[in-house]
């Protein structure tokens, strides 16, 4: 073999060596060698699941050389059945069917840290000035067992007034039913009410912090099994969780954007709806207990189910290690 | 003899069959594996819910009685608008040329949508108070319209002809020959229009099902959503159980009707 002909070969050799190294590391990079995979589930156009949006769009999912598949999810009792089922590992979604799942339906996941906080309104229609002109009308909520037909609740009380509460699933037809004048109002999550008011349909009367400041909402919740399985996984998760949190808080321009995207809504509607949602990872469990108290005693938590050691059970549903605070 | 044939009357397959399903339900609960069995109820839990519901009622107070009267008042609504739509359209369809080509695409293309695909446009359309009415006559206007074609059509020609003969005009020969011929299959037609209806009556009470009697929202498509969004599967599965046992009643009435209305027909007396 003539010296040329040796150098060809070698540099060929390297070259293949080099291409191969460059996609072997991409593919361990992005996690295509990963020996399994991260099932993370979440709810349709939620706003308040923006940490998981930035971090899938900021690609900082990939890089730890963990493959993950991301499902998407109508509503949240549909999620806790996937995790009852083991279709996911982990997910974004409300603090009520999380806590109803986990007592009534068995389904063992753990709460690692909030999504978010408040990120409700009450939207009327423009001839409502008042919470008295609210006094015995129709107001729709997302459902009886929905943080915002508690909050709904919550306001008949602080303002001494009736309303008859119309169950609309999905929200997304509120808005309409509010046009159409079958309702004076509705409660939910945003971006819905952000996106009636863009609309030009109704006007917000109160936002949830005035209703019950800090409430909780949306959490970020783990199956106990992968948990046990997997605590280096779920440490990454939750950093991961936590630097989008704090990215949204830095740069609340770029995160609409990132918002917008994925909940397919307009940015002016996204940054609107974001004023009313406080983006924290801390866990308020004073919060959650008082939701699990309420879903006690209106009874959706039946008398039989309810846990003996309410503490006790909070404790083992919280899990706030990986946020080390 | 009176003694055997009371036996003999006796629905003692009928009941078998209940008993069997309910022994084979018990088996597969106890098959499970423990976890699961949280989230799968077995017969005596759910017996246990169909009482409470019947007796107590739910959060609100609502019986199974009162959610089963509200959902079968919009039943019976929304089938009542079907039959009042479905019965001329497929008259006219199947009776002018004209009439079955300018129908026949837009039937033939929704026809096959879901009626849960309609909730948003419903809401829009109808409002929350008429859109679940819409949904159930989605669910019951088509098996009643091609029913109605398909009897017309079935229409023996040599009872035209004889009609047409003895000088009966067209108005005449319908009302005479081909709606009485077509009756059977329009009833068939009415008898699968009501169940389908009744089936899309949990999508059109997930829409947002008001209140009838006061005391919160009712139906049983409501309360079954309710308590499966609550993770309470008993009371889902006794709500299932109750709008299965209305279908039952429903059908059999179907059945005995048009036995007696329709003993000149073979196929419907065999």
């Amino acid at each position: 073999m003539s010296r040329l002909t040796k150098r060809k070969t070698v540099g060929i050799i390297l070259g293949i060596v080099m291409v191969g190294s460059i996609i072997a590391y991409y593919a361990w990079y992005s996690g295509y060698l990963a020996p399994f995979t991260v099932r993370v589930g979440y709810l349709v156009a939620d706003i308040h699941h923006l940490p998981l949006f930035v971090a899938r769009e900021k690609g900082w999912y990939s890089g730890a050389g963990i493959r993950f598949e991301f499902k998407q999810y109508a509503n949240g009792p549909l999620e806790m059945m996937a995790f009852g089922v083991g279709e996911i590992d982990i997910g974004y979604l409300g603090i009520v069917p999380a806590t109803l799942f986990k007592v009534n339906f068995g389904v063992n996941v753990v709460v690692l840290a909030a999504a978010n906080k408040e990120g409700s309104a009450l939207v009327v229609d423009t001839s409502i000035n008042s919470l008295s002109d609210l006094n015995n009308t129709t107001v729709a909520t997302p459902g009886e067992n929905t943080v915002q037909h508690y909050l709904l609740s919550l306001v008949e009380t602080q303002y001494n007034i009736a309303v008859n509460k119309l169950p609309i699933v999905p929200p997304s037809g509120m808005e309409s039913a509010l046009q159409l004048r079958n309702v004076k109002g509705f409660i939910a999550w945003e971006p819905f009410p952000a996106k009636s008011i863009h609309d030009g349909v109704g006007k917000i009367l109160l936002t949830s912090h005035e209703i019950w400041a800090n409430h909780p909402c949306c959490v970020l919740v783990v199956s106990n099994k992968f948990l046990q399985d997997h605590p280096d996984i779920v440490e990454t998760i939750v950093k991961t969780h936590m630097s989008a949190t704090d990215y949204i808080a830095e740069k609340p321009d770029e995160a609409a954007d990132i918002g917008a995207k994925y909940t397919e809504q307009a940015k002016e509607i996204i940054s609107d709806a974001m004023q009313r949602v406080i983006f924290d990872y801390h866990v308020d469990k004073p919060g959650i207990k008082t939701v699990l108290q309420h879903l006690i005693n209106v009874g959706w938590i039946p008398q039989g189910k309810v846990p003996t050691d309410i503490n006790a059970f909070l404790d083992s549903f919280i899990n706030t290690q990986y946020l080390g605070v | 003899m009176n003694l055997a044939k009371a036996v003999k009357r006796l629905p003692t397959l009928e009941i078998i069959s209940i008993i069997v399903a309910v022994v084979i339900w018990q088996a597969i609960f106890l098959a499970l594996p423990q976890q699961l069995q949280k989230s799968f109820p077995d017969p005596v839990s759910v017996a246990t819910e169909f009482w409470r519901l019947s007796t107590v009622g739910d959060i609100n107070k609502n019986t199974l009685l009162i959610h089963s009267v509200a959902s079968f008042s919009r039943l019976i609504l929304g089938f009542a608008i079907a039959v009042l739509t479905g019965f001329p359209l497929g008259l006219f369809m199947s009776l002018r040329a004209s009439v079955y080509r300018i129908f026949k695409p837009l039937v033939e293309i929704l026809r096959p949508i879901p009626p849960i695909a309609w909730i948003p446009l419903a809401i829009v359309l109808f409002q929350i108070t008429y859109g679940p009415l819409f949904i159930i006559w989605l669910g019951a206007f088509f098996p009643i319209l091609l029913n109605t074609i398909a009897g017309v059509r079935r229409t023996n020609p040599i009872l035209v002809d004889v009609a047409k003969t003895f000088g009966a005009d067209g108005k005449q020969t319908a009302s005479k020959v081909i709606i009485p011929s077509a009756l059977p299959e329009v009833f068939t037609g009415l008898r699968i229009g009501l169940g389908v209806g009744w089936m899309s009556i949990i999508a059109a009470e997930m829409l947002g099902a008001s209140s009838l009697f006061g005391l919160g929202p009712q139906g049983l498509g409501y309360l079954i959503y309710n308590y499966w969004t609550s993770g309470l599967v008993a009371p889902v599965v006794a709500g299932m159980i109750a709008i299965g046992l209305i279908a039952y009643v429903m059908n059999e009435v179907f059945l005995q009707t048009e036995k007696r209305l329709f003993k000149w027909r073979k196929e419907v007396t065999a």
